[in-house]
């Protein structure tokens, strides 16, 4: 090989990468014979490569199980019993502290910046919503190191996540070096599920600054969040005259079944004449109602927050009676799909028809005839 | 000693919904009836052997010693228990064995404490666990897992029925009888519910992608862990298993349903499989108000004698040998453990209605 600097080969970071993994794995399991291990190692990494999830549109675009086959796959079996996990109990209705306020330590806009790139990839952040994402990034908290401190121990129980905001640090797994962070990276994730032994040493090099989160304030924040919108959901089912009859169960699995949308102002929502998918709940903002009347469209009514349109859809199906826009800035709104309606449901569906009649003639009474019922229905 | 008998005979002219609705009376008057447990140690059994090591105690082969009758002894540290946070938890799991009775669950014969473990004493089912068989035979034909998997059904829809969320599905947790038959054990993680609920626990490869994601959820995750649990019957493996041990790459693969279906699956299970292990809840088959009669009358299913089942009229395709109560050859080889014995009573206020 040239001793030319310039002609020096250049390391893959996807093979670095895959031999750290292979090195990881092979230091945790200690087999007695490095070759052989390679060998299974490799073939079953191979067969287990991530293969890309298809969109069934049969399926109301759900990412579906893979159609690839997994007969060339060898069986991953679990030779030893496969042991449970568990977290401390936590119920957010019995917490008190309605505002579920915890400790915001503050960060400069840099840091902040830094923290969501760092953990925008991270399983347990990326389905955080905005306002759980900002409320995380608050608690965090600063844990200033010295050259020598151990961050975690292999073994010790583990329950904080770290994101490392500046220093070197050092990787070991059964006292051998494996991997080194510098000035960058995260380590501990598994700490915010549960709590398990940590599989690593990890050794401060240089002096630096890590930022925390710990297991406990972490389910706190999104399962108090969870709770108040399941709560806010709940009621919003319990306020349409047409679910009233539907037991707490089965309002219960509607609420879960609520998917957020937001509208900017002016946007349209529904349109005239379109077909029927779904109903809609004013969690934020203003919505107005619109008819074509004449080559125009006149506002007939507008609606705020806890008011609800579209509700005939679930059962009717008939084409939408009017359009809806977003007013007075961003509309929030929860949005109940008809096919997941039907599908939790099933045999309710029949009684709500039976009663579909009597609910339109009230609505009828109210509004004086057919034509001049003021929202989408 | 509360001795209760496990023979039940199920009428199949009797609609099966009345009869869940009397086992529910049941269930309700049980569960209000609970006595605490008196401090006799084990001093009424003499321990045989070592039938298995959980995560908080030992479970023994015990004798009577006033009888002939056979046993398996649940001991519990009280220290660890308090250590790792599950208190509330020995109490659920003594409170269901005591109130559930059901062909394949296990229950509550007695129940006993001393200063430092506590006891609960269930019936011997010396056949072994079904994951030992599983994996003796790796791979288990669809009607061989379709005998096993409607046991499993019933018990789930029993369970849904006492308001009760299982939680920790899993072959390690199912035992067999001499005839063949599933007893489901270990109900450390069952918790009374109406509705939600949000603690993390369970088993990883088992885990809904809700509980991974810190959602509130409700008992359709038992459905989705039993998707994996007849998926695993037929494949040999689970289908989120990761070889290098990666466990947050497996739950990332659980939160986009990113799994295989092998091709030797018939149609019926491929659509089984899939409608079980749906991340969109609202989807999942089970999660419905009436949703245990959904899983049953799906196609994969069908021709299963529901009643033959319950009743155990139905042949199994695999019966353990066992020649005696002593007989633990369908059990591995586990060490006896130091018990230590404290002068002073750890923790009693925490376990005062245990």
């Amino acid at each position: 090989m040239s001793s030319d600097s310039s002609r020096r080969i250049q390391v893959p970071e996807e093979l670095k990468e895959v031999l750290l993994q292979f090195s990881i794995s092979f230091l945790v399991e200690q087999p007695p014979d490095v070759i052989d291990y390679a060998v299974e190692y490799f073939t079953k990494l191979q067969s287990e490569r991530p293969s890309v999830s298809h969109t069934d549109q049969s399926t109301d675009d759900q990412l579906s199980v893979n159609s690839q086959d997994a007969d060339a796959e060898p069986p991953v079996m679990a030779s030893s019993r496969r042991k449970s996990v568990f977290a401390e109990a936590y119920d957010p209705e019995a917490d008190d502290d309605d505002d579920g306020a915890t400790a915001v330590f503050p960060k400069t806009d840099e840091q902040r910046a830094r923290l969501v790139e760092s953990v925008k990839n991270v399983l347990l952040f990326r389905s955080l919503e905005k306002e759980q994402m900002n409320q995380v990034l608050d608690a965090m908290f600063e844990r200033k190191v010295q050259p020598g401190d151990f961050i975690i121990r292999q073994g010790d129980d583990g329950d904080n996540f770290y994101v490392i905001e500046s220093g070197v640090y050092k990787v070991y797994i059964n006292d051998k070096h494996i991997n080194t962070y510098n000035h960058t990276g995260l380590f501990g994730e598994l700490a915010l599920l549960y709590n398990m032994p940590r599989a690593a040493t990890v050794q401060a090099e240089t002096s630096g600054l890590l930022w925390a989160m710990d297991r406990q304030t972490f389910r706190r924040i999104l399962l108090k969040s969870a709770f108040r919108k399941r709560k806010m959901y709940e009621e919003l089912l319990n306020s349409v005259p047409m679910l009233k009859a539907l037991q707490n169960y089965e309002r219960m699995n509607l609420a879960d079944a609520l998917v957020s949308k937001s509208y900017d102002n002016g946007e349209r929502i529904i349109k005239q004449g379109d077909a029927a998918d779904g109903m809609y709940f004013i969690e934020e903002g203003t919505v107005s109602v619109r008819m074509d009347q004449d080559d125009a469209e006149v506002e007939i009514s507008q609606l705020g927050k806890g008011q609800y349109f579209g509700e005939l859809a679930l059962v009717t199906h008939r084409p939408r009676a009017a359009s809806v826009y977003a007013t007075g800035g961003v509309v929030k709104l929860a949005f109940l799909d008809v096919k997941a309606f039907e599908r939790l449901l099933g045999p309710c569906m029949d009684i709500m028809k039976r009663n579909i009649d009597d609910y339109e003639s009230q609505l009828v009474k109210i509004f004086g005839s057919k034509n001049n019922i003021t929202d989408t229905r | 000693m509360s001795q209760h008998t496990s023979q039940y005979v199920f009428n199949s002219k009797e609609d099966y919904n009345v009869i869940l609705d009397n086992m529910s009376r049941e269930f309700e008057e049980r569960w209000n009836h609970q006595t605490q447990s008196p401090y006799t140690n084990l001093e009424n059994y003499i321990t045989r052997a070592v039938l298995g090591n959980g995560s908080f105690g030992t479970v023994m082969l015990v004798r009577e010693k006033s009888g002939k009758n056979y046993y398996a002894a649940k001991m519990m540290s009280k220290e660890d228990l308090v250590r790792l946070k599950q208190v509330a938890h020995v109490h659920n799991e003594k409170h269901v064995l005591n109130a559930a009775r059901f062909p394949f669950l296990i229950y509550l014969v007695d129940s006993t404490k001393c200063f430092d473990y506590l006891y609960l004493i269930l019936p011997l089912v010396n056949g072994g666990e079904l994951f030992s068989y599983h994996r003796r035979v790796r791979k288990f034909n669809e009607k061989h897992a379709r005998f096993y998997a409607a046991q499993v059904a019933l018990a789930l829809e029993y369970m849904h029925k006492m308001h009760l969320m299982y939680r920790d599905l899993k072959p390690e947790n199912i035992l067999l009888d001499q005839r063949g038959y599933i007893k489901i054990t270990d109900f450390g993680f069952t918790k009374r519910v109406d509705g939600r609920t949000s603690t993390l626990c369970g088993t990883p490869e088992y885990l809904a992608p809700e509980i991974v994601q810190l959602r509130p959820y409700n008992k359709s995750v038992d459905w989705w862990a039993f998707g994996i649990l007849v998926y695993e019957f037929v494949a040999g493996r689970s289908p989120f298993a990761i070889h290098n041990r990666d466990v947050i790459l497996m739950y990332s693969k659980i939160c986009i349903c990113d799994y295989k279906m092998p091709s030797y699956f018939t149609s019926q299970l491929r659509s089984l499989v899939e409608s079980l292990m749906q991340v969109d809840t609202s989807k999942r088959l089970g999660n419905s108000n009436d949703g245990s009669s959904d899983v049953k009358s799906h196609p994969w299913f069908q021709g299963v004698d529901w009643f033959g089942i319950l009743n155990q009229e139905v042949t199994a395709p695999y019966q353990p040998t066992i020649s005696g109560a002593e007989d633990l050859s369908n059990f591995e080889n586990f060490e006896f453990k130091d018990r230590y014995k404290s002068r002073i009573n750890r923790h009693p206020e925490l376990f005062a209605n245990f």
